[in-house]
């Protein structure tokens, strides 16, 4: 495979990573959505505030807490409605020697309640980094900053 | 009638003060006498002092459906910072808004964006365009300022009130106010680190009473594991005020029972390790503080089924960034929009809500008698007492007259 071949399979692979990442979110499958993440990696939600002129972190965890953070997910009363994520990866920036990645994403969420009504619930971009090993591409540490900062409902499972 | 459904028809055989009318949380002419009486009419917590770091800083908000602007002053002559006022948020000349965003800071005038009119940071008018248009009516910058609001700050909680004759802060808080020095003392500056709010579909009371009630600790798996489990944890007990402020006695969680860690280090003021502290200020003003973070909560309700909640999230100013990074990781395991806590309080409380709603939910209980422990009720009857009191209803039966009448003691008809 030529050198431009691989780089193009490679944009395709984390495509297909990224949206995975938002499929196992919306099926609820955590588990799946842990195992995308490399050794080490790290997950980050924050919004700026208008209202103190500050950035917020609102999630900050390293796999192993996430991983313990979604475990004891079913222990908790959630929302009821669905929550389905629209991705659009828009750039993918390799670095020199072609091992880490940078990619950034446009994401919406839709939340549709119990009686099927669907709402607008959330958007933002995905900053990730994205690290190559022998398993493919995986996230080194996903950054993700909201627009929105009024939820319908708060939710401790990542967005 | 079947037994089983005249338990559903007819008051509940418990003190009037053991239960609560449930169309206080539904009935439109009662959501209105609260905006009167309650909100309107009394001091409403509006910002933190840190959110006006310096001279100009200012936060715009909406009380009483009058628009608010609440300004940092001129810097003192000793270099200390300057004076916190609130005005209306409305130029004198034609009623255009000073301020149009949340928040920012002026400049040493305050400049309204219409006809370009200029206010200084203590409300005085210190120009006007083009005055000589008004010289032949005799009108002057001396003539027009901005209206000044009441406002009181302790411990660095800004308080303002639209109501120009309304009693001191002090008269209002009371003894609790030595709670707030306590955990607002004036050697520790405090700083606000985390805001954000919600649209809860609930009546305001429903989210006072599910965060001032430790009952409902059962529902969430983090306090069942932390708190709950603690062998002292119902050896606390309320401490209830007069105007229905209420404050529980700290108590250590076990946070490694959720494999957190312990929180005993840089511990906020009048704070024990790994305890946590919980305090209301009648009608809304929420502080807890575990051990470490503080979390400030207020309240604007919009309408009967509708409220918005501001959370505000604290740390010391002092802090260290690596500090205050664990200020907010010690935060957002609790509290947050994605906290863990947080989204079941308001499954509790909107399900609530849609049962009010029914007409098939009549009465509320909040018949606990602990002696004043954690899970005693009788805080919440403090809080629905003085809610009557300010409205002028009984919250057992909001078709009883009332008149001049007190209000009820509220320990327990069978301990009092």
């Amino acid at each position: 495979m030529s050198a431009d071949a691989g780089r193009l399979q490679d944009r395709e692979d984390i495509r297909t990573l990224i949206s995975r990442s938002v499929r196992s979110l919306n099926e609820g499958r955590f588990a799946d959505f842990i195992a995308l993440f490399a050794d080490g990696g790290h997950y980050v939600l924050e919004a700026d505030s208008a209202e103190i002129g500050k950035t917020m972190i609102w999630l900050d965890l390293d796999r192993n807490e996430l991983d313990a953070l979604l475990e004891e997910s079913p222990q908790h009363v959630h929302d009821l409605a669905a929550r389905k994520h629209m991705v659009t990866v828009e750039e993918v920036d390799f670095a020199v020697d072609g091992t880490a990645v940078e990619a950034l994403s446009s994401f919406s969420v839709f939340r549709t309640d119990i009686d099927g009504r669907t709402e607008v619930y959330a958007v933002g971009n995905y900053e990730d980094q994205l690290v190559g090993g022998e398993d493919g591409w995986r996230i080194a540490r996903r950054r993700v900053r909201v627009q929105t900062r009024m939820f319908r409902t708060p939710t401790p499972t990542p967005l | 009638m079947d037994d089983r459904i005249a338990r559903w028809e007819v008051r509940p055989d418990l003190p009037p003060t053991h239960y609560v009318d449930n169309r206080i949380f539904t009935d439109p002419a009662i959501f209105n006498d609260e905006q009167a009486q309650i909100f309107a009419g009394g001091w409403k917590l509006v910002c933190h002092e840190s959110e006006l770091p310096e001279a100009g800083s200012y936060r715009a908000l909406t009380l009483g459906g009058r628009p608010i602007l609440v300004v940092r002053g001129r810097d003192q002559a000793d270099g200390s910072p300057g004076d916190i006022r609130a005005f209306f948020n409305i130029c004198p000349h034609r009623g255009a808004p000073l301020a149009r965003d949340e928040r920012g800071t002026f400049g040493k005038r305050i400049q309204c964006f219409y006809h370009l009119w200029t206010f200084d940071l203590e409300g005085a008018c210190t120009g006007i365009t083009r005055p000589e248009g008004y010289e032949p009516v005799g009108l002057s910058k001396d003539d027009v300022g901005l209206r000044p609001v009441r406002t009181e700050v302790l411990g660095g909680l800004v308080f303002v009130s639209i109501d120009d004759d309304v009693a001191p802060l002090a008269d209002f808080l009371g003894p609790i106010a030595d709670n707030i020095r306590l955990h607002f003392p004036e050697d520790e500056e405090l700083e606000v680190f985390h805001f954000h709010r919600s649209e809860i579909r609930c009546n305001w009371k429903l989210w006072v009473d599910n965060n001032s009630e430790q009952y409902h600790e059962f529902l969430h798996v983090l306090n069942r594991k932390t708190g709950l489990s603690q062998p002292n944890y119902h050896e606390r007990r309320w401490h209830l005020h007069p105007n229905g402020h209420h404050a529980m006695d700290q108590g250590a969680m076990n946070y490694g029972g959720v494999g957190l860690e312990a929180r005993r280090d840089r511990l906020m003021p009048g704070m024990e390790p790994d305890a946590l502290m919980v305090m209301l200020l009648f009608p809304d003003v929420m502080i807890n503080v575990r051990a470490t973070v503080m979390r400030l909560d207020t309240i604007t309700p919009v309408a009967p089924d509708r409220t918005v909640v501001e959370w505000r999230g604290l740390g010391l100013k002092s802090d260290t960034p690596e500090q205050r990074d664990e200020r907010i990781r010690h935060h957002n395991q609790v509290w947050g929009p994605a906290g863990r806590n947080l989204p079941e309080d308001i499954a509790a409380v909107e399900s609530q809500q849609r049962a009010m709603e029914s007409g098939a939910f009549p009465w509320s209980l909040y018949a606990r008698e602990e002696d004043l422990r954690p899970q005693d009720d009788s805080n919440l009857r403090s809080f629905y007492q003085e809610w009557g009191r300010r409205i002028g209803r009984w919250p057992h039966d909001v078709d009883a007259e009332r008149g001049d009448e007190p209000s009820l003691s509220v320990i327990g008809g069978a301990a009092e």
